[in-house]
């Protein structure tokens, strides 16, 4: 069998997360405040409370050392918004999250 | 106890180490692991916490819905008080007009009104004329199928509350306990979500069903309970003819209007026996009938003849009579007299009727708390007064029903139950005395007030 924790692992944990909307899982606010976003101006600093909760509800991603776990965000349009995670040194847009497979556990 | 989420947490954890993949990633926080098992321990730990409330219901009507249909059951309805009031008019036009019982008023907020008592008024004349707030719906309901106990369900009013319902041609009953066979009744009654029904009886033993296809008219007359008008509202004809002229306005009210009874009067009038109808056939328990229908009330205290010979010495004129002390805010003694004998002579109408006057008695309470010196003293005596008051005060549930008593052990109890100071090792209370000489007597309205409760504190080692 192989190692149980791989960058793999967290991909599917973030991918998790990423699919989880908050308050799914009974008495947990565990999930991506996506909503949140919605009508917000695009130069704001999202990324940064986006980060801050999914370390919140991911606690291995805190437990890596500062700088693994990145968020970036590029222009795509006037309206459009790219955001990118970079697990250490994997980059995944947050588009292509859905493809990650959660696996059977 | 009830176990807790923690504790449900803690026993899948106990068996995790048996998965060495999981437990690795259970260690490290791996949320599609935890967060299924924290979600499943919160459901457990929430069913636990009701089959802990429901083990305790054996001796206590914990729960909100567990009174509800037990009201349900012992046929509290949900019917709203409307105001009634007298208001005064003045004919200020050329010709006489006359109001006729059932015109329809609007008060100068909109609230719909129905004249009960009308009046002729001749040019420039005063006179008065009685109005309820009451709101006429009509429902005509097909009867889609034929079975026995078939039942409509009435809807709540988009505002306010039903207050009184009638079926056209058919008569009502509060049960169907001695009624003839092909007798055309209905019966209404509630469920534990106060959801108002009326019910047909069954062909060949009580009542009729009604046939396939019946038109039922149902007049629901709608309330919105309590409005607490004041004197000198202006009161307008819904409809009026153009030669009518006049000025209406509010004289007096002669019926507060209230709205269903709430949980607590609710939870405090189910505590009586559950058998009773509302017959003669269970002579007693008078005052649970007529709290039951004039809730709520201030003060009500009902006793018979043999309680009042106890009190006041035998006499002739006490034969058959039942004793009534009652007070209600915001309502005439007249009316609300009127409306307990009727109450009264539709269940039994061999008993004679006595109104007494309620006499208001404030409780003297002494109490001595020996409070440990790491609690701040003057908080306690605080929390104690508070507690009394709430329980024992005026407007407490305690205070509503005659012959009330101040029990120690029921003090003990409430204080050790709600005072954290009180619980400790080295505390203790001291009901020194509980009320004076004055006898009891049932027409007493007695009470608790901030000014008769003394408290002291003493500090304990």
């Amino acid at each position: 069998m192989a190692e149980a924790l791989n960058t793999d692992l967290l991909f599917r944990m973030i991918a998790h997360w990423f699919a989880t909307k908050p308050s799914s899982y009974y008495g947990s606010t565990y999930g991506n405040p996506l909503e949140d976003m919605l009508q917000k101006p695009l130069s704001s600093p999202i990324a940064d409370s986006f980060l801050a909760k999914m370390r919140q509800d991911i606690p291995v991603l805190d437990a890596l050392p500062p700088g693994t776990i990145n968020l970036y965000a590029t222009p795509g349009g006037i309206d459009i918004m790219n955001i990118y995670i970079e697990v250490a040194g994997q980059t995944l847009s947050l588009q292509d999250l859905s493809e990650v497979s959660r696996g059977n556990y | 106890m009830a176990t807790t989420k923690n504790e449900f947490i803690q026993l899948a954890v106990n068996e995790i180490a048996s998965y060495p993949a999981l437990a690795k990633r259970y260690q490290i926080g791996d949320p599609l692991i935890t967060q299924a098992i924290a979600a499943q321990a919160a459901m457990l730990a929430d069913v636990a916490n009701q089959i802990e409330v429901t083990t305790g219901e054996t001796w206590l009507k914990a729960r909100d819905v567990t009174v509800k249909a037990d009201a349900s059951v012992k046929g509290v309805l949900p019917f709203g008080t409307p105001c009634i009031a007298q208001i005064t008019v003045k004919n200020t036009g050329a010709s006489k007009i006359s109001i006729l019982a059932g015109r329809v008023l609007r008060d100068q907020s909109g609230r719909m009104w129905v004249v009960s008592t009308g009046a002729d008024i001749l040019a420039g004349a005063t006179l008065t004329i009685m109005a309820r707030q009451v709101q006429l719906r009509t429902v005509t309901h097909t009867v889609g199928q034929n079975m026995p106990f078939y039942t409509i369900e009435l809807a709540a009013p988009d505002l306010g509350y039903i207050a009184e319902l009638a079926v056209n041609g058919w008569q009502y009953t509060p049960e169907f306990c001695n009624v003839e066979p092909g007798a055309q009744i209905y019966h209404i009654r509630t469920d534990e979500n106060q959801v108002l029904s009326i019910q047909f009886g069954v062909n060949n033993t009580a009542g009729l069903q009604p046939s396939v296809g019946q038109q039922i008219e149902i007049s629901i007359y709608d309330t919105e309970g309590d409005i607490s008008p004041t004197v000198g509202m202006a009161f307008y004809f819904e409809y009026n003819l153009a030669t009518e002229s006049v000025l209406m306005t509010l004289m007096q009210v002669t019926q507060a209007g209230a709205a269903p009874m709430d949980i607590n009067t609710m939870r405090e009038v189910c505590s009586y026996p559950g058998i009773y109808s509302e017959n003669a056939v269970f002579l007693s328990n008078f005052d649970f009938l007529v709290r039951k229908k004039i809730s709520p009330v201030t003060f009500l205290s009902i006793w018979n003849e043999a309680r009042e010979e106890e009190v006041r010495g035998a006499d002739m004129l006490n034969i058959n009579k039942l004793f009534v002390a009652v007070n209600k805010a915001n309502t005439v003694d007249a009316t609300l007299q009127a409306r307990i004998t009727n109450i009264i002579k539709t269940a039994d109408d061999s008993y004679r009727l006595k109104f007494v006057a309620v006499v208001e008695v404030v409780i003297p309470v002494k109490i001595t708390l020996y409070v440990p010196s790491t609690y701040d003293a003057a908080a306690v005596k605080q929390s104690v007064m508070t507690l009394m008051l709430a329980n024992y005060g005026r407007t407490s549930a305690w205070a509503q029903r005659g012959e009330a008593k101040i029990l120690k052990k029921d003090l003990y109890d409430l204080f050790r139950a709600n005072v954290p100071a009180l619980t400790q090792k080295v505390a203790d209370i001291s009901i020194d005395s509980v009320g004076d000489d004055t006898a009891l007597l049932p027409e007493h309205f007695r009470y608790v007030t901030a000014e008769s409760l003394d408290v002291v504190t003493v500090g304990a080692a």
